[in-house]
């Protein structure tokens, strides 16, 4: 059948006439147009059976919310990297509840950053009886500590305490950042030491970190306090996130445990961080050194999450979405723009 | 940071997980369908995080036309693309992304709708003719002027008045633009024509209320 033989329900059957009708294009213009044009009296009957496509959706639609779409995203790359049988080596959360308690702390600095990148890493003894663990950009660490409390220090990093902890309380002190699995002890307080601030941990599972000069602590489970230089003492609930910026202001929120733990997984992780911070991360992690040497559009951002990947990785995947081009050399990155050049 | 050109940048993991929109986006929105499975199929991340981005809206509305059961269309999209993913290397090529997954996706949730429905779970039927109704789209509320709403009204109606599998197949056609090829695939049709009679016949019958 040809058609100018059409009636209004062959044209509502007719692949080519929707696929103009929804999606007009060069081929399905060129050809309908001219019809139309040589079919006048087609028109009235072409833009009923246009109405009647164009007419049709759904009465109820569903939608996923943003937090389905994001959990079933995770859930579908994690579950395809299981292998078909067989247990993983994974983390498992539930194990590490029943040693104690988890802490992370973190607490670093552009001074410190600056101290360990010059220090040397091998642990070294100022006074007797204290340790010291200490590790360089791009190297990681975990140990126990005497009460059998695990550590695991990230790069960057230094903590100390001493061989023997006191008989009244867990005394240390740490700049950087660091995971605990605390080992529970209710006679004898566990006390982390940051430069100004003492956490405290009360036989709890929580994560405290400190970047920039700005502190963070992030409670995982169990109840925490963080005691200010001041004696200001502020308890921090499961899930809570308690930042104390540069300027010694307090705020709260709820945070990604990815985000925050992820690192003592080997997980590294962007979230709409600045071309700086960015930079900065990368040379902790890997411990190398980052010069740009391009201009940057001050909204740039990057997201992106890094499961033990290596830096000429990382670097590949974050140019997926920009025009840079890296050079290494060594332990020094150089990094440009050969549109910019 | 493109270390060189003939060096191409490969992602995996979840890494894109957090990717901008548009980072992802534009990459592939001027590839062909049969471009992006390949990029797929090879493991590029990005790849499979534009088909999700692109599909699992229309996936997800499909499945709950089907069953109404948000918790079961979740499990069913998971497995499904957690399966492609672990298949990937082993698959065919694909013209045609989403009658792909559209047509995996209708026969993986049939098989779990039928494994659960086993025990006393209340289930809305299937073949009842309770899903798939049709509204005017929101292109046609715009319209003001060619379509009055008593007219709108009646061709509601009309389209509501046709049998599940009818409405399914004009949704399929006109709404989520797949060809008869595809329709027919996932309404496991053997042949084409099934789909192309099907939808034919049912706007035969409304052809009075559609020429007023």
């Amino acid at each position: 059948m040809k058609y100018d033989e059409f009636d209004i329900e062959d044209f509502l059957n007719d692949e080519f006439f929707i696929q103009w009708v929804k999606h007009p294009g060069d081929e399905t213009d060129h050809f309908w147009i001219k019809w139309v044009a040589e079919h006048p009296e087609k028109i009235q009957l072409i833009q009923k059976a246009r109405q009647i496509i164009l007419f049709v959706d759904y009465k109820d639609k569903s939608f996923l919310s943003d937090k389905a779409y994001t959990d079933l995203y995770e859930n579908i790359v994690q579950k395809s990297e299981e292998p078909e049988s067989g247990k993983g080596t994974r983390f498992h959360w539930s194990s590490w509840h029943k040693v104690a308690a988890i802490l992370l702390v973190v607490f670093s600095s552009f001074y410190c950053i600056r101290y360990f990148v010059t220090s040397e890493q091998h642990p070294s003894s100022p006074s007797p009886g204290i340790i010291v663990k200490c590790n360089p950009a791009g190297q990681k660490s975990s140990f126990k500590l005497p009460d059998g409390t695990v550590v695991i220090l990230n790069a960057s990093s230094k903590l100390e305490y001493p061989e023997d902890f006191s008989s009244e309380t867990r005394e240390l002190s740490l700049s950087g950042e660091a995971f605990f699995c605390v080992k529970e002890d209710k006679s004898r307080p566990f006390i982390i030491h940051t430069d100004q601030d003492e956490v405290r941990v009360l036989g709890t599972t929580f994560n405290v970190s400190n970047h920039q000069n700005q502190l963070a602590i992030a409670l995982v489970e169990g109840s925490l306090a963080l005691k200010e230089a001041s004696g200001k003492e502020t308890t921090i609930r499961p899930k809570e996130l308690l930042v104390k910026d540069a300027y010694g202001q307090l705020r709260s929120s709820i945070y990604d445990p990815v985000e925050v733990l992820g690192w003592k997984d080997k997980t590294l992780v962007f979230k709409d961080d600045s071309f700086l911070q960015l930079v900065d991360k990368l040379e902790r992690w890997y411990g190398v050194k980052i010069s740009a040497e391009m201009e940057l559009d001050s909204l740039w951002s990057y997201s992106g999450i890094y499961q033990d990947k290596s830096l000429e990785y990382v670097l590949d995947g974050i140019s997926i979405a920009s025009e840079f081009t890296y050079k290494i050399d060594q332990k020094n990155i150089t990094i440009t723009n050969p549109k910019q050049q | 940071m493109k270390k060189s050109q003939n060096n191409k940048s490969k992602s995996t993991s979840t890494e894109v997980l957090y990717m901008q929109h548009s980072q992802v986006m534009v990459v592939y929105t001027e590839k062909t369908d049969r471009e992006i499975w390949a990029s797929f199929k090879e493991g590029e991340e990005t790849a499979f995080n534009f088909i999700y981005r692109k599909y699992v809206g229309d996936l997800y509305n499909y499945g709950m036309q089907v069953c109404h059961e948000d918790e079961w269309v979740r499990d069913c999209l998971q497995s499904m693309f957690v399966d492609i993913r672990k298949r990937r290397k082993r698959l065919g090529d694909v013209t045609s992304i989403k009658g792909y997954l559209f047509t995996i996706f209708h026969r993986e949730l049939f098989k779990l709708i039928k494994a659960r429905r086993k025990g006393n779970e209340p289930f809305v039927s299937m073949d009842g003719g309770e899903q798939f109704y049709i509204e005017a789209s929101h292109e046609t509320k715009l319209i003001a002027e060619e379509f009055s709403d008593e007219r709108k009204k009646e061709i509601e109606i009309a389209l509501n008045q046709l049998s599940q599998r009818e409405r399914q197949a004009i949704i399929l056609l006109y709404q989520e633009d797949l060809s008869y090829k595809e329709i027919a695939a996932i309404m496991d049709f053997k042949e084409v024509k099934t789909a192309r009679t099907l939808v034919y016949r049912a706007m035969g019958k409304l052809k009075g209320i559609f020429k007023v």
